[in-house]
């Protein structure tokens, strides 16, 4: 009887609390997201910029940025540098308001985010990139690298898109 | 027995570490010198390396700064930047000049650095006769007012006809390149601007002035290496060649830029086997030697002067490409680079052709015998700017926290 029972335990366990079952895997995206203070009921733009692309495709960025009318807290910037030396001098220079720090947005300074995000939204180039993302379906909406972008609303079209 | 076999592998060894194929280079182990940074950060490779003598180097930092450095401390000994130039009245005394009556030119500084608050981009430079050439071009945005033919031609292209078609009528604001050539001094004091206005005569030959690729200069004119103009290609793994005939160089008169010399076609060179990507990313160099200036096509190089091939690209296997080079009297010193395609490319490896790299070398080419003397591996990993002296190959390494000038002294037996 106390077998019966400890079996029927189990089974409860593995069927309905789902602890043996396998974790859903969530994206890199997914997880860094997951921690910052984002509205992750919508849908969340993200841009990767290299501080080292053509000056077209920073122009391009600012321009994007400056058209788009987007809350703070649905947009995350991540900004290749692989130094905290980099960081710093770059810090010190940046007169794009958007990215200074004091601005309070969600701005991150790391290559290895930058470029680990580049590889899940498929735009594994060292390139300054517009990406949107559905945080609740952890998929990727839109992806491009800001030269391929010809008009904005390629960007917000995909932002009020429904995953 | 025992010792024999050990003796056998440390010859093995020894070989592995630099090939002999005829004679008698030997490589020293490379020597590594910090990169001083306590005025200027680098944020990524330099653009551009080139040693200026035995101990001097120049090369474009953060696409803003000629950085001096000397070579055997890592010292930073000079920089030159534009940001001290008043852009705004430069454009009015060059460009707005020029077409005064046809175009506007409207200059933005909140535009012209990118995230900071440079004036322009600083890309390439190139040292003789002890002044720097130094190539730098800003982003302006150009009214075509009383224009017609080049708003016409603005009008026709592609990406702006699919927002018209998507769009109807827009307001459209044209950006173009303002191209400059800063001249200094050995000290890097400022003594002439020269603009580069879009020219009649490369638009007749269908080309287009690719200084930041590649560029030499001596007292009179300027080198340029060019790129075939307004060609559709369908990906940029298409041949170059395509039955279009092209120059890819051009020797422009620096007082008289309209009668500029066109040299090196694709009947004099041999760019068949180069696909668009061949020709826009593997190096193409000026570099003077003691015959006179030298041009890299990434395959072969050739004297300026007289068309002459001083290396011609038979030798060379077929996926390596020269990324720089030393003419010797009787050998060519040179760096290469071999690529091969990647085995699972994504899809924006395929758009934009990205290939791997499967090895760097060192290889010294016998010019009397026509055969390799000997090839020296390097590193795989380096990602780098490399230029070579008449004793030295030098590069820029990195590491976690700081960047290396990397010296491998050469010499014959």
């Amino acid at each position: 009887m106390k077998i019966k029972a400890a079996m029927l335990a189990l089974a409860f366990v593995s069927a309905g609390c789902g602890n043996s079952a396998p974790k859903k895997k969530y994206s890199f995206i997914h997880g860094i997201v997951d921690f910052l203070p984002i509205d992750k009921s919508a849908n969340i733009l993200i841009y990767t910029i290299n501080p080292n692309d053509c000056i077209s495709c920073l122009n391009g960025f600012k321009d994007y940025n400056g058209q788009l009318y987007h809350s703070a807290n649905l947009c995350l910037y991540v900004i290749s540098v692989e130094r905290e030396v980099e960081r710093k001098a770059l810090e010190k220079k940046i007169t794009y308001l958007d990215l200074r720090p004091q601005k309070n947005k969600s701005v991150i300074w790391n290559k290895n985010v930058f470029d680990s995000i580049n590889y899940c939204t498929k735009t594994n180039l060292p390139l300054t990139t517009a990406a949107v993302y559905n945080f609740q379906h952890d998929s990727v909406l839109f992806a491009k690298p800001v030269r391929e972008i010809t008009d904005v609303r390629e960007i917000s079209e995909a932002l009020s898109k429904k995953p | 027995m025992m010792k024999q076999r050990f003796l056998l592998l440390f010859v093995i060894c020894f070989l592995g570490a630099c090939t002999r194929e005829a004679s008698s280079y030997q490589f020293d182990k490379p020597v590594k010198v910090k990169v001083d940074e306590s005025t200027i950060v680098l944020t990524g490779f330099p653009a551009r390396l080139q040693a200026l003598n035995d101990s001097t180097a120049g090369m474009i930092v953060n696409q803003r700064y000629l950085s001096l450095y000397d070579l055997n401390s890592g010292k930073n000994i000079l920089n030159f930047s534009a940001d001290k130039i008043d852009f705004d009245s430069l454009l009015q005394a060059t460009y707005q000049q020029h077409y005064a009556g046809q175009r506007n030119y409207l200059y933005d500084s909140s535009a012209a650095g990118g995230l900071t608050n440079g004036s322009c981009q600083l890309h390439s430079f190139y040292f003789a006769d002890n002044k720097f050439y130094i190539y730098a071009n800003a982003e302006v945005e150009v009214q075509y007012i009383n224009d017609s033919a080049k708003l016409a031609g603005s009008m026709k292209d592609p990406k702006v006809q699919a927002v018209q078609q998507q769009y109807g009528n827009a307001e459209f604001h044209f950006m173009e390149f303002a191209e400059f050539m800063f001249v200094t001094d050995e000290h890097l004091r400022l003594q002439k601007i020269i603009p580069s206005y879009p020219s009649k005569s490369l638009d007749l030959h269908q080309a287009t002035a690719m200084y930041q690729l590649a560029f030499a200069a001596d007292e009179g004119s300027l080198y340029s290496f060019l790129i075939p103009k307004g060609d559709a290609y369908q990906d940029m793994r298409s041949p170059i060649d395509a039955g279009n005939q092209f120059y890819s160089v051009a020797k422009i008169p620096q007082n008289n830029p309209e009668s500029a010399e066109f040299l090196f076609s694709n009947k004099d060179v041999d760019y068949k086997d180069f696909s668009v990507k061949d020709y826009y990313s593997n190096t193409h160099l000026f570099k003077n030697s003691k015959s006179g200036l030298c041009f890299l096509t990434g395959k072969e190089i050739y004297l300026v002067g007289n068309g002459k091939p001083v290396f011609a690209k038979g030798p060379l296997p077929e996926d390596e490409w020269i990324n720089s080079f030393f003419d010797h009297d009787n050998h060519i010193v040179m760096t290469t680079t071999a690529i091969g395609k990647k085995k699972n490319p994504s899809k924006m490896d395929v758009a934009y052709a990205v290939d791997s790299v499967t090895s760097r070398k060192i290889r010294v080419y016998d010019k009397t015998r026509k055969s390799w003397t000997c090839t020296h591996e390097l590193p795989l990993s380096l990602n780098t700017e490399f230029d070579i002296t008449r004793d030295k190959v030098i590069y820029l390494e990195k590491d976690k926290d700081n960047y290396y000038f990397t010296s491998i002294l050469y010499h014959e037996d």
